[in-house]
């Protein structure tokens, strides 16, 4: 009778321990799915504060329309990317196109001397901000859950339970990518 | 991201919790310590002991009841929203998303010209972060999101529920020995009629180490409870590096507010003191064991240097 008995308590022992691990598990990937979901809140206001931008520039920079209509393509796409990998890319091209635009603004003291368009840059760069420090607890969240999924004992738990690894939300920016050129003419 | 700040937060993590554990020894000893002097026999010590857990329990319950609501209006400080303060409110988001909290908190304003903030909150769903006008005027953005940075990262450090604690433990202490010293002043309570007093030298110097431990403990809990305050604070400090991942804003609005703090223009009393991001009621620079704050300069110091281990990154502001 005893070894039926401890083979039962094994059973049960190991069991208590898979569902530690799942439930576990769980939990690392609800906070990753919040974290997404606030860089994802976080996107949708810059796509929103857009055409407002747009609107209270357009008066005074009439002859930038190249500018303005590729902050609207860019625009255009990041809203139509899925996933994180495509997101970051759309992104950082909006980002790009954004900055491409406050460095003309420098040649419009005008529109710079502007309430509204103060009070739209604030909240402008601030939506950026909070972009990368959403962005920042995103991807510390996704390591922290990947690691977790990848290293024993909780591997042999992902696997068959299905818990995939995530990707991370980068915004690879070109400009910022590029080594500045000097020349010495 | 350096390694150095993760390992400040672990390593500051650590420490406290070994100054709690440590507190709560005190008054378990506090309370035995007690039974002994007034039953006589060593069962009585674990009264004492018993007794000693119903104080803590009720002067818990006496603190928790007071609440957010409580201090924020002993500061007299006033809620805003993003319309009324769209560059603070922002920040505070910001800030926010970087310490991965689970819900905006609070914004309060307070009506003077001395610059500091403070946070409140037992949970970090229900946090409160209030700035002055002054330090709204005087710092600027980057400053002002490393002084934000701090105050969430009290929150996010648990650091409001942990001060409650130390504080109440201290508390507990401090009014058992008031107690027992003053009852043994008195007339020395039950002692001399006790009856059975088993083995005579034995049991004096345990009544003796009892008496030393009655009069220490207060004095070794309140030195204890100071350097948990201060080592929050370093904690927060190295929080906020890592949210902002800029030390040097925090850094510059430390200096900045240490040169302006004038205790009769603040809102203040002991209780709201050692909440705000410097303390007001201290002298700048002074390091003294009762302190609850660190010295500013060396907060700086410490954040120069994380500043320094940390890749050259202007702010994203």
């Amino acid at each position: 009778m005893a070894p039926v008995f401890i083979l039962l308590g094994i059973v049960a022992l190991l069991v208590l321990w898979f569902v530690a691990i799942y439930n576990s598990l769980v939990h690392l990937r609800n906070y990753v799915d919040n974290a997404w979901a606030q860089i994802d809140v976080q996107l949708k206001r810059r796509h929103d504060l857009i055409p407002n931008l747009l609107e209270t520039v357009k008066g005074y920079m009439a002859h930038e329309r190249g500018t303005l209509e590729a902050i609207t393509k860019a625009r255009a796409d990041a809203m139509s990317a899925k996933g994180p990998a495509q997101a970051g890319t759309a992104e950082s091209a909006l980002s790009g196109a954004l900055r491409g635009l406050m460095v003309n603004v420098e040649r419009y003291p005008d529109l710079k001397a502007s309430q509204n368009f103060l009070a739209l840059q604030e909240e402008l760069s601030s939506t950026e901000n909070k972009i990368s420090f959403a962005r920042q607890a995103y991807n510390d969240s996704v390591t922290r859950y990947n690691t977790r999924i990848q290293t024993i004992p909780a591997n042999l738990v992902a696997g068959p339970a299905g818990f995939t690894p995530r990707e991370l939300f980068e915004l690879t920016d070109e400009a910022e990518r590029a080594v500045p050129k000097v020349s010495f003419a | 991201m350096s390694a150095l700040m993760w390992e400040a937060v672990a390593a500051n993590k650590r420490r406290s919790a070994w100054l709690i554990f440590i507190l709560a020894l005190l008054l378990a000893g506090m309370g035995g310590a007690l039974g002994l002097l007034f039953g006589g026999a060593p069962e009585t010590a674990a009264y004492g002991v018993f007794i000693g857990l119903v104080v803590w329990g009720v002067m818990l319950l006496i603190n928790m009841m007071g609440g957010e609501s409580v201090l924020l209006a002993s500061a007299s400080a006033r809620e805003v929203s993003h319309e009324d303060a769209p560059q603070l409110y922002n920040i505070v988001e910001e800030m926010r998303l970087a310490a991965a909290l689970p819900a905006m908190p609070r914004v309060f304003i307070i009506e003077t010209p001395v610059p500091n903030a403070f946070a409140v909150g037992l949970k970090p769903e229900r946090a409160c972060v209030a700035v002055t006008r002054g330090l709204l005027e005087r710092l600027n953005r980057d400053e002002l999101q490393g002084v934000i940075a701090h105050e969430l990262g009290h929150v996010s450090n648990r650091d409001t529920l942990f001060m409650t604690l130390a504080g109440v433990t201290l508390g507990a202490i401090v009014l058992l020995a008031d107690f027992g010293i003053r009852t043994l002043l008195w007339g020395g309570g039950r002692r001399r009629s006790s009856g059975n007093r088993n083995g005579g030298a034995a049991m004096a110097v345990v009544m003796v180490v009892a008496i030393a431990l009655a009069i220490l403990a207060p004095i070794l809990a309140r030195l204890l409870y100071f350097a948990c305050s201060r080592q929050r604070e370093y904690l927060a400090d190295a929080s906020a590096a890592q949210f902002t991942r800029y030390p040097a804003g925090l850094a510059n609005a430390l200096r900045k507010i240490a040169m302006q703090q004038d205790p009769k223009k603040i809102p203040v009393n002991r209780v709201v003191a050692p909440m705000y991001a410097v303390n007001p009621l201290a002298a700048a620079g002074s390091a003294s064991l009762f302190g609850t704050h660190p010295p500013t300069e060396e907060r700086i110091r410490r954040l120069m240097e994380m500043q320094g281990a940390a890749p050259e990154v202007p702010p994203t502001a």
